[in-house]
C-alpha cells in the first residue's frame, strides 16, 4: 500500500537527531569549519551527554543497529529508510561533523557486504573502545576518480601476506581511521576481475598519510591522500578470503559497486538536509527585512523562487524514500539510487546557490550560514559517483528495460 | 510506514486504463486531434468503463475512487492521449465541485441523468478560471442574491466543453473583497437564459478537447442552485483535487515522451552508432525519466495525503499544500521531458510522423488550461509555507 507516513520509532529518531542537531551540531559548526576540524571534546561531550551512537543509524557513522552485525536481516527491514530520515536531519545541522562522527562510515559496508563473521568480530571490535574511533573507503586515486575500473594500487601475493603497493587520494577519514578497506588490484590485465578489498590497519608499516587536502567546502570533514608503499597485510585481512573472489569469478569489482545503492541514498538525503537548511534561512532572512520599503516576499520573483526550492526538495527526498524503501523491500535498486544521487545532488547544489542569491550580499557574508551550505553542498553532486556518472547509470537501466522488452 | 508499492486495486486499476490507453487512445490519438473531439462509439466506451466517473460514489453509477487512485488512472489515460481523455463525455471537472461543494440531495440530482441510457452522450463543465491573471481570490464574477434567486455577471476563459456542456458549475465570488471566503458555486442547465458560450477556440494543444469562454450575464439561478460549500475550507480541498488530477495528467503525458524518445534513441543511428551512445542524447533521456519519477512521487503524496481522514496526522504539510507542490513540479515536468523528447528525435520530433511535437504542445497548453489552474498559484501557495505565511489555518475538510 502507498504510504508516506513515519513509523513512531524513525518519528522518534528523526526528532531526537533535530533536537541533537540543532542544540549540538550547529552551535559547533562555524568553527569546525574555520578548525577544519571538529573541535577537541565534542565527541566525548557527546558521549558524556549520554548520547550513545547507537541512535545513530550505521551508514552514517553511528553504530545503530548493530555495527558488528553478522546476519543480513531479511524481510522487512527498514534500515535504509531510517538512515535516509536520519542523515537528512543531521545533515541539516551540519554535514562536515556528522561524516566525521565516529564509526566506520562508509568502511562499515563492504565488510559487512561480504566480510567473513572472523573479520566482522575483528574488524568492529575496534569500536568498542572508549575512544572514537573511525574507518574508511579508500577507492580513489590521483589518476582513478569516476572510472573505478582504473585503480592502480596493486596487491602482489608473497606466502601468506598480501604487500600493497599505490596512492588513495580523497578519503575521508582516511588519516584519522584504524583501517581503510582499500581496493586494489592482483592482476591489471584482468580488469575488474582483478580487483581485491583490503582492511589496511592504518599502522602497518608501509601506510604513509601524505596530506591532508584543504576544501572549498565540508572542510571540518577529514580528506586524505595516502601512500601505500610495499605496506604488508596479512592474507586474512582479504575481505571475504580467496574462496569470496573465486566464487565471484569476474564480478570481484561488485563488491565495490553493490555498497552504492544503499549509500547513494544515504548521501542524496544528506544533500538535501544541508539545501533544507540553506533554504529555511533564507526565508526566514526575507521575511525580517525590507526591500524598497516593502517586505522582500512581496516580490514574485523571489517568491517563485522560493517555491521552486521547496518543491524540488520534495521531489528530491521522494526519490530518495523511493530508492531506500526498495533496498529494504530487497529489490533491485540501481536506477532509483542513481536518481535520487544525481536529482538531489543537482537540486541541493541549486537551492543552497539560489539561497545565496536570494539574501544579496549579505548571502555571501560568512555572519550567515547560507554560504557555508553553498560551499558544503557542492560535493553532494561529485562523491559516491558523480551526477554524470548517475545519469550514465539511469540511461543505461532505462534503455536495458527497453531491450527486456521487447 | 513509507512504502511505494500499489495496493491489488490499484495495480488492476492501473492495468486497466493502460490497457484502454494502448488500445483505444494511441492508435486515433492524430485523429481524434484533426476531428477536434473523440467518436461517440469511444465516449460510450469510456464511460461505460466507469473512467467517466471515477469519483463518484458507487450508489450514483460511480467507481467511487480516491485521489489517489484516480491520479493512478489519470496518469495512465493521459499517457494514452490526454486531449481525447479530456474530451470524453460524462461529468468531467463538475464531477469534483459536487463530490466536494454539494450536498447529498443536488450530488444526486445533478448526477441522475448521466445514469441513464444516454449518460455517454452528457458532458459537464466547471466554470472557474476567468480572463486576465487572477487566480480564485480575486475572481470578478459576482453572483448577487435577488430575492429567491441569484443572479451571476461575469466572465469565465478557456473552459473545457465549453459551448458542449449540459452541466455547468460556476464558480463566482458573494463579496469580491472576501477574497477566499467569498467563493460559491452554482449547478447551472446548459441552456440557462443569460449563460452564452463564445465559439470554440482554437489551442496549440489538447486540440480534441473543446474550450471555449463563458459570459454569464444577468444569469439568474435560483437559492437552490448554490452548492452546499462555500469559503475557504471547501474551496481549499477542491483546488486540491484538481491540482492532484492535473498533475498526474502532466506526469503520464511525460511519461509517455520519455519513453518513447528512449526507444527511438536505441533505434536512431547517426555517425555510425546509436543515437543512446551519445551522451549528450543518453542525458536527456537519464533527466527526464528522474523527472517522470519525482513528478509522480509528489503527486501520489498529494493524492495519498489528501484521501486520507480529514484531521489524520501525517507529518506531513496539509494536503493543499502537497497538492501545490505536485502540480506546479508535475506541469514544469512534463514541459521539460516533453520538449527533451522532441530535441531527442531532431527534425524528426517536430513533424507529425511521431508523437512527440503533439506531446509538446499539449503540454504546454496543459500548463495554462489545466484544472488546476496556473502553476504560478500553486508556487505562490508554496511560498507562503517556505515562508510561513500561510495566514489561513488549514481547513477542516483537509487532512492536516
Ligand atoms: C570531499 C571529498 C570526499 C571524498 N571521499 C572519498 C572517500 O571517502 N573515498 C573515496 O574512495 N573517494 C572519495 N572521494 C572521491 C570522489 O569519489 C571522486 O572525487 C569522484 O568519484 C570523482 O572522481 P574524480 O574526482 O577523479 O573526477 P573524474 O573522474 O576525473 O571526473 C571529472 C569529470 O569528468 C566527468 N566524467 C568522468 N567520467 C565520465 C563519463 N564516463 N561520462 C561522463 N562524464 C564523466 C565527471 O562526472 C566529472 O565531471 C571524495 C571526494 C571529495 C571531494
Ligand atoms: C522544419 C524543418 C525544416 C528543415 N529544412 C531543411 C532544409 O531546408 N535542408 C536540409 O538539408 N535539411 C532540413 N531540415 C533537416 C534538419 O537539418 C535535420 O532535421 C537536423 O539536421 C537534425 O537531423 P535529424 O533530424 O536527422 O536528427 P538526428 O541527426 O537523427 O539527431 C537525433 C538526435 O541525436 C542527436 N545527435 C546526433 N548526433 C550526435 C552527436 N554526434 N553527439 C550528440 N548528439 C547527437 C541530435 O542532436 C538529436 O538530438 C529541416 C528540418 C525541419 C524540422
Amino acid at each position: 500500500m502507498i504510504d508516506f507516513t513515519l513509523t513512531e520509532q524513525q518519528k522518534n529518531i528523526r526528532d531526537f537527531l533535530h533536537w541533537f542537531a540543532e542544540t549540538e551540531i550547529r552551535p559547533i559548526a562555524r568553527e569546525a569549519d574555520r578548525l577544519g576540524d571538529v573541535p577537541p571534546g565534542f565527541f566525548k561531550k557527546v558521549k558524556a551527554m549520554g548520547i550513545s551512537m547507537e541512535a545513530i543509524p550505521k551508514d552514517v557513522g553511528g553504530e545503530g543497529e548493530g555495527a558488528g552485525e553478522v546476519k543480513d536481516r531479511r524481510g522487512q527491514r527498514q534500515t535504509n529508510r531510517l538512515s535516509v530520515i536520519a542523515s537528512e536531519e543531521m545533515a541539516w545541522g551540519d554535514p562536515a561533523v556528522v561524516i566525521t562522527l565516529p564509526g566506520p562510515g562508509l568502511g562499515g559496508p563492504p565488510v559487512r557486504l561480504i566480510g567473513t563473521p572472523e573479520q566482522k568480530e575483528r574488524f568492529f571490535s575496534v569500536f568498542r573502545a572508549e575512544e572514537p574511533r573511525w574507518a574508511a573507503y579508500a577507492m580513489t586515486e590521483p589518476e582513478a576518480g569516476s572510472d573505478v575500473a582504473g585503480i592502480r594500487t596493486t596487491a602482489r601475493k608473497e606466502g601468506d601476506v598480501y604487500v600493497l603497493n599505490g596512492t588513495k587520494t580523497f578519503i575521508t577519514n582516511g588519516a584519522r581511521a584504524s583501517w581503510n578497506v582499500v581496493f586494489a588490484t592482483v592482476d591489471k590485465s584482468l580488469g575488474r576481475a582483478g580487483h581485491r578489498a583490503f582492511v589496511v590497519e592504518n599502522d602497518r608499516p608501509g601506510f604513509k598519510v601524505t596530506r591532508i587536502m584543504k576544501k572549498m567546502g565540508l572542510r571540518a570533514s577529514e580528506t586524505a591522500e595516502f601512500v601505500l608503499d610495499d605496506c604488508e597485510v596479512p592474507a586474512d585481512n582479504l575481505l571475504g578470503g580467496e574462496e569470496h573472489y573465486q566464487r565471484q569469478g569476474k564480478e570481484g569489482f561488485k563488491v565495490a559497486m553493490a555498497t552504492f545503492d544503499s549509500t547513494r541514498p544515504v548521501v542524496a538525503a544528506m544533500g538535501v538536509g544541508i539545501a533544507r537548511a540553506a533554504m529555511e534561512y533564507a526565508a526566514d532572512y526575507l521575511k525580517q527585512n525590507l526591500m524598497l520599503d516593502r517586505p522582500v516576499p512581496a516580490y514574485s520573483r523571489i517568491r517563485e523562487t522560493l517555491a521552486e526550492m521547496k518543491r524540488k526538495l520534495d521531489a528530491a527526498r521522494l526519490l530518495i524514500w523511493r530508492a531506500a524503501w526498495m533496498a529494504d523491500a530487497g529489490l533491485p535498486n540501481s536506477r532509483e539510487a542513481a536518481m535520487a544521487k544525481a536529482y538531489a545532488g543537482r537540486v541541493a547544489t541549486d537551492v543552497c546557490t539560489l539561497a545565496v542569491e536570494l539574501m544579496g550580499p549579505e548571502g555571501a557574508s560568512r555572519d550567515h550560514p547560507v554560504e557555508k551550505c553553498f560551499r558544503d553542498v557542492k560535493v553532494y553532486d561529485i562523491f559516491e559517483g558523480t551526477g554524470e556518472i548517475m545519469r550514465v547509470i539511469i540511461s543505461r537501466r532505462v534503455f536495458q528495460a527497453l531491450g527486456e522488452a521487447g | 510506514m513509507i512504502s511505494f508499492e500499489l495496493s491489488q486495486d490499484e495495480q488492476s486499476l492501473a492495468g486497466m486504463a493502460r490497457e484502454f490507453a494502448e488500445t483505444r487512445l494511441r492508435p486515433v490519438l492524430r485523429e481524434c486531434e484533426a476531428g477536434r473531439g473523440v467518436p461517440e462509439a469511444l465516449g460510450k466506451e469510456f464511460f461505460e468503463l466507469g473512467l467517466a466517473t471515477l469519483a463518484l460514489p458507487e450508489e450514483l453509477g460511480g467507481v467511487g475512487l480516491g485521489p489517489l487512485s484516480r491520479a493512478i488512472v489519470w496518469e495512465e489515460l493521459a499517457w494514452g492521449d490526454l486531449g481525447a481523455a479530456l474530451a470524453m463525455p460524462g461529468p468531467g471537472l463538475a464531477a469534483h465541485a459536487l463530490m466536494v461543494l454539494a450536498d447529498g440531495a443536488q450530488r444526486a440530482e445533478a448526477l441522475e441523468p448521466f445514469a441513464g441510457r444516454d449518460g455517454f452522450r452528457r458532458r459537464g463543465a466547471l466554470a472557474l478560471f476567468e480572463p486576465g491573471f487572477g487566480g480564485p481570490p480575486e475572481f470578478r464574477t459576482v453572483a448577487r442574491r435577488d430575492g429567491p434567486d441569484y443572479v451571476i455577471d461575469g466572465k469565465k476563459a478557456m473552459v473545457l466543453n465549453g459551448g458542449l456542456a449540459d452541466l455547468v458549475v460556476v464558480v463566482a465570488t458573494l463579496d469580491p473583497e472576501a477574497g477566499w471566503d467569498g467563493l460559491a458555486a452554482f449547478l447551472l442547465p446548459g441552456d440557462t437564459p443569460g449563460l452564452a458560450w463564445g465559439p470554440r477556440r482554437e489551442t496549440t494543444g489538447l486540440e480534441t478537447a473543446t474550450y471555449a469562454d463563458l459570459v454569464l450575464d444577468g444569469c439568474r439561478v435560483p437559492a437552490g442552485a448554490k452548492l452546499a460549500g462555500e469559503g475557504a475550507e471547501a474551496f481549499g480541498r477542491f483546488l486540491a483535487e484538481l491540482r492532484i488530477e492535473a498533475a498526474a495528467q502532466a506526469v503520464g503525458l511525460a511519461r509517455a515522451a520519455q519513453e518513447h524518445a528512449a526507444r527511438y534513441a536505441t533505434q536512431r543511428k547517426a555517425f555510425g552508432q546509436y543515437i543512446a551512445e551519445f551522451q549528450g542524447v543518453s542525458f536527456m533521456v537519464a533527466d527526464s525519466a528522474t523527472e517522470v519519477d519525482a513528478a509522480r512521487w509528489l503527486t501520489w503524496r498529494a493524492g495519498w495525503a489528501l484521501g486520507l481522514e480529514p484531521g489524520a496526522g501525517t507529518g506531513h504539510p496539509p494536503a493543499g499544500e502537497l497538492a501545490a507542490a505536485a502540480h506546479a513540479q508535475a506541469l514544469a515536468a512534463a514541459r521539460f521531458v516533453t520538449d527533451r523528447a522532441v530535441q531527442v528525435l531532431g527534425g524528426h520530433g517536430y513533424v507529425d510522423d511521431h508523437p512527440v511535437e503533439k506531446w509538446m504542445r499539449d503540454a504546454r497548453a496543459h500548463a495554462v488550461l489545466n484544472a488546476g489552474g496556473n502553476p504560478a498559484w500553486s508556487d505562490a501557495r508554496l511560498a507562503d509555507a517556505a515562508l510561513g505565511l500561510t495566514a489561513r489555518p488549514a481547513p477542516k475538510g483537509v487532512p492536516a
